[in-house]
């Protein structure tokens, strides 16, 4: 275990090293790395899959893509929350080795595994992947990635806690997309109300 | 006053404002959408959501040098008055974000509606009365009705078969 932990703190020493050599890519990480961005894009993207379909199968399979990542969310919560209230907590980069992570944003004070944003991403990408495949699901999946690695770059994250929040979201999507399937017809029935409604 | 959830509901609200209207041109929902032509619902779309993104990452400061968390349960315990030393940066993460973002997509879909039941009134009732049931459930009945008609629709029928 020790080895694991030492190895992967030599990769977070050696990813974080490249901060103040590249000064666009320090900013672009900031941004991409931030509580707001990904989440909120990713919000948007379901948004738009819930309300943009031209025919009743698109819509069908949109929206049950919004339910399974909607609802693999929901799990993730659940899990980070299981975490860091019981599992061991581990300190964040910059509490670990005061002074020597370059860190540029502001330091979190919450355990550092797993990492919560990363777990997010990748719910929201395993959701919309899972039941839709394609494409828009490969995006999310690299700008989950991106996230992950910029997280890792602005030394807030270890490489394993994002690789683990990262295991948590997809995770927490397959259960979701197993509940959806074993739930039915409640999610159907779910849709059906929303329908008659106009919601969905 | 917490400024940052202010700040990230503004930012949230219009920005799923946006993305509805690209959407409803892009399914053609002409009772979500605030446009006759769909041309138009994509520039309106675009337009707000970079000007969301760019009034949030320009005008607000989403990463400052110190933070404290604010969860939703904040807002009921403090109003939007700031408990901590206002030069204190404040901070929400990706779970209250999630509760945030959905209050301000929730009002986003509903002044959408509001907007354009009442921009596109005009509508003509004979075209609601000819079409089948089918087309008139869900969001596929926003394509040539408003949501005020659909209502009033159903309501009618509900009232014609008792």
């Amino acid at each position: 275990m020790s080895a694991i932990i030492s190895a992967d703190e030599t990769v977070f020493f050696w990813i974080n090293g490249f901060v103040g050599k590249v000064p666009i890519l320090d900013r672009l990480m900031i941004l991409v790395g931030d509580d707001y961005l990904v989440f909120t894009i990713m919000a948007l993207i379901l948004l738009s899959l819930w309300v943009g379909f031209r025919s009743a199968p698109e819509r069908g399979l949109n929206q049950k893509a919004v339910l399974c990542a909607a609802v693999g969310v929901g799990f993730t919560c659940l899990a980070i929350h299981f975490f860091t209230e019981y599992g061991p907590p581990r300190l964040r980069p910059t509490d670990a080795y005061p002074g020597m992570v370059n860190l540029l944003t502001y330091g979190r004070t919450d355990p550092s595994f797993p990492s919560e944003p990363a777990a997010i991403a990748f719910t929201f990408a395993a959701g919309v992947w899972l039941v839709k495949r394609g494409r828009l699901g490969i995006a999310m999946f690299l700008t989950a990635a991106l996230l992950a690695f910029a997280r890792v770059y602005v030394g807030v994250h270890y490489p394993l806690d994002v690789i683990g929040g990262a295991a948590i979201g997809i995770v927490a999507s397959l259960a979701a997309l197993g509940v959806l399937r074993l739930a039915e017809p409640l999610p159907t029935w779910v849709l059906k109300g929303m329908r008659r409604i106009y919601l969905a | 006053m917490l400024k940052l959830a202010l700040e990230y509901f503004l930012f949230a609200f219009v920005a799923s404002l946006g993305v509805l209207q690209i959407a409803a041109a892009y399914a053609r929902l002409g009772g979500l959408s605030f446009f006759t032509r769909p041309i138009w619902g994509y520039i309106f779309g675009s337009i707000a959501v970079v000007g969301a993104f760019t009034g949030f990452y320009i005008v607000a400061n989403p990463n400052p040098e110190v933070a404290y968390a604010i969860t939703f349960g904040d807002l009921f315990r403090y109003g939007w008055s700031n408990p901590k030393d206002p030069g204190i940066g404040l901070i929400m993460g990706e779970g209250e974000c999630a509760v945030f973002f959905l209050v301000a997509i929730a009002c986003a879909l509903s002044i959408s509606l509001l907007v354009s039941s009442i921009v596109k009134r005009r509508i003509s009732r004979e075209t609601i009365e000819e079409r089948s049931e089918e087309t008139l459930k869900g969001l596929e009945a926003l394509r040539e009705t408003t949501l005020f008609q659909a209502i009033s629709h159903s309501l009618r029928k509900r009232k014609g078969q008792e």
